[in-house]
């Protein structure tokens, strides 16, 4: 029951939605918990198990946090002098991080033993018998939780904020519960924390055109996107990347360019699904992107794209690692040297081998993550040069023409990531590069060799035209205009013919039904 | 807040952090400048400043840091 399945949108989300609106307010939390689960239970009842192991530990390691807190603000009220005020919070910081590194432990373990132990179990064998060892490890197939890449991070981000005091631990059991579990997020994210979005779940809310309406628009917004534009690309990118060999250059780099469109259309559609869904029941979620087609530099890009995942590992892991006493003694000593840069190498490093090892278990995925540290680095420690430069030539680097090469050159590199990204694995990646930069011939445009990968006349033209009207309302928008308020001012009749024309766009146009497969939504696979 | 300036100045010169706003917003401050701005105050003003406290708001200007400072400095 993905979130563009038709049990969900026509049966779940109206039920789930009529439930919870006729149960007064302060229940209606209890009426999402248990839509939650049920909806988890439709996938896999034997992991829901994993789910509320989850939140189980979470809970009890917070409350265990916010004691040892309470008591080393108690004990620091009863000391006068400062040093000493500062010894025992020291001392109890180091009491706190053992309980956090305990939970850590426990969470990603159980990441790691659903996401990636037959990886690494795998790649053991390989080393054990190229040892000629006698015996080989066994590979265990768990199956993977739905949504664990996601509910886990959460967890995580919680626990480190309250071990930060950002804010103290939940005592509501159902509150921590329901900000774990909540259906139409667990699937795909965005990744929450606690701060955002936990008050706004539990609260309750009162029925609202402008919520309804507004839940409405991002839900057709996002099914367009997913089933006009992402499905409709689905066959050729399939042919291409599970048939590398038969591949010319020009169709590898086309494929590359489709798989890029389709996994935007696809993530940022199920987004836009998940938004509006929520939105219904009267809750915000926070956006997951900002038009990153317009990005200027590969950083840049990975600040509007996938937002939440990139903020929790700059959070979590770039300034956990940047920001050690070991870091700030290496900047201190070596400020000014050539190895001034050191620690931003390795909190970059980390952040990048996180973010390919979290969009899945295989090599082609840590070479993703590579390919990213390398432009980004480069991009921070040639940004210097780039400032002397420009400065020496007395060139803006505002200028209408550098920043349209910018965008231009931010979108080839990320179609390059993508082809990696998209690969069945490393080598293959490695093949596809090799074939799109050799054996590239323009006759594939005209033997009619793009017309035989699943996409006919048809589908190109549509998938065009739902192109160019994805990026008109994206343009419209990064020029600073808001498409949502605007439309709001339409005069109704306008604004309901608009909405029927895309829902008939949708209807006509979209790849469903008897001659589609059902495309699975991609990140919920991740 | 003139040792703000001067630990500015020390960290990225050829700026004058008087009045100047947005540093991180225009990115006149980067990651390393940021990582070597953080290990200096917190050497001078003997404070520790905590990864939540590590926002574009307590950066963007020298007034931000300085009550940033002031604050950690109440709370120690």
């Amino acid at each position: 029951m993905s979130y563009n399945a038709p049990l969900f949108l026509f049966v779940f989300l109206p039920l789930s939605w009529g439930v919870t609106r006729l149960i007064p307010r302060r229940g209606q939390w209890l009426s999402l918990l248990l839509f939650s689960w049920v909806y988890y239970l439709s996938f896999s009842p034997r992991m829901l198990l994993v789910l509320v192991f989850t939140i189980c530990c979470t809970y009890l390691s917070g409350l265990i946090l916010e004691r040892l807190f309470k008591r080393a603000d108690r004990l620091a009220r009863q000391t006068a002098d400062r040093q000493d005020r500062k010894a025992v919070k020291a001392r109890v910081k180091r009491q706190a991080r053992l309980v956090l590194a305990a939970a850590i432990v426990i969470i990603l373990g159980e990441l790691i033993l659903f996401k990636y132990l037959s990886f690494f179990t795998t790649n053991l064998n390989l080393l054990l018998s190229l040892v000629s060892a006698p015996k080989s490890l066994p590979l265990l197939k768990l199956g993977e939780p739905l949504g664990i890449s996601f509910f886990t991070l959460q967890s995580l981000s919680y626990l480190i904020d309250v071990f930060r005091r950002k804010y103290p631990a939940e005592r509501h059991w159902g509150r921590l519960a329901l900000w774990l579990s909540f259906f139409p997020q667990i699937m795909e994210g965005p990744i929450c924390r606690y701060d955002q979005t936990a008050a706004s779940l539990f609260a309750g809310h009162s029925l609202k055109l402008a919520d309804l309406t507004s839940g409405g628009q991002r839900i057709i917004w996002g099914l367009f996107k997913k089933v006009v534009i992402a499905d409709r690309l689905n066959p050729l990118v399939t042919a291409v990347f599970d048939h590398p060999q038969q591949q010319a250059g020009l169709t590898v780099l086309v494929g590359a360019f489709c798989y890029t469109m389709q996994l935007y259309a696809d993530f940022s559609g199920s987004i836009d699904i998940v938004i509006g869904s929520a939105r219904l029941f009267g809750i915000a979620l926070p956006e997951n992107f900002n038009r990153p087609f317009f990005s200027r530099s590969a950083s840049e890009f990975w600040r509007r794209w996938h937002i939440s995942l990139g903020a929790w590992l700059r959070d979590y892991v770039f300034y956990t690692i940047s920001f050690s006493h070991r870091m700030k003694q290496w900047d201190k000593k070596h400020r000014g040297d050539w190895l001034y840069f050191f620690p931003l190498a390795i909190a970059l490093a980390a952040v990048w081998l996180c973010n390919g090892l979290w969009h899945g278990a295989g090599w082609q995925y840590i070479f993703f993550g590579l390919y990213y540290y390398v432009l980004i680095l480069g991009g921070n420690l040639l940004e210097p040069v780039y400032r002397q430069i420009f400065t020496g030539l007395g060139w803006s680097r505002q200028s209408r023409g550098w920043q349209v090469f910018q965008i231009a050159r931010t979108f080839l590199l990320v179609i390059l990531g993508e082809l990696i990204f998209r690969s069945p694995s490393l080598g293959q990646a490695f093949g596809l590069i090799a074939r799109g930069f050799s054996r590239f011939s323009l006759t594939t445009l005209q033997d009619g060799s793009l017309l035989k990968l699943g996409l006919d006349k048809a589908d190109w033209i549509v998938v065009a035209l739902g192109l160019v009207l994805l990026f008109s309302v994206e343009s419209i928008q990064e020029a600073g205009l808001n498409f949502s308020l605007r439309l709001s001012q339409l005069p109704r009749a306008g604004r309901w013919a608009l909405y029927l024309g895309l829902i008939f766009v949708i209807v006509i146009a979209g790849a469903y039904g008897r001659n589609y497969g059902v495309v699975p939504l991609i990140y919920a696979g991740f | 807040m003139d040792e703000i300036i001067t630990i500015l100045t020390d960290v990225q010169p050829g700026e004058d952090y008087s009045h100047l706003e947005g540093l991180v917003d225009k990115r006149i401050l980067d990651s390393l400048s940021i990582i070597s701005l953080v290990s200096e105050l917190e050497d001078h003003f003997d404070i520790d400043i905590a990864p939540v406290d590590i926002v574009p708001a307590n950066f963007n200007s020298a007034a931000a840091i300085w009550q940033l400072v002031q604050k950690l400095q109440d709370d120690a």
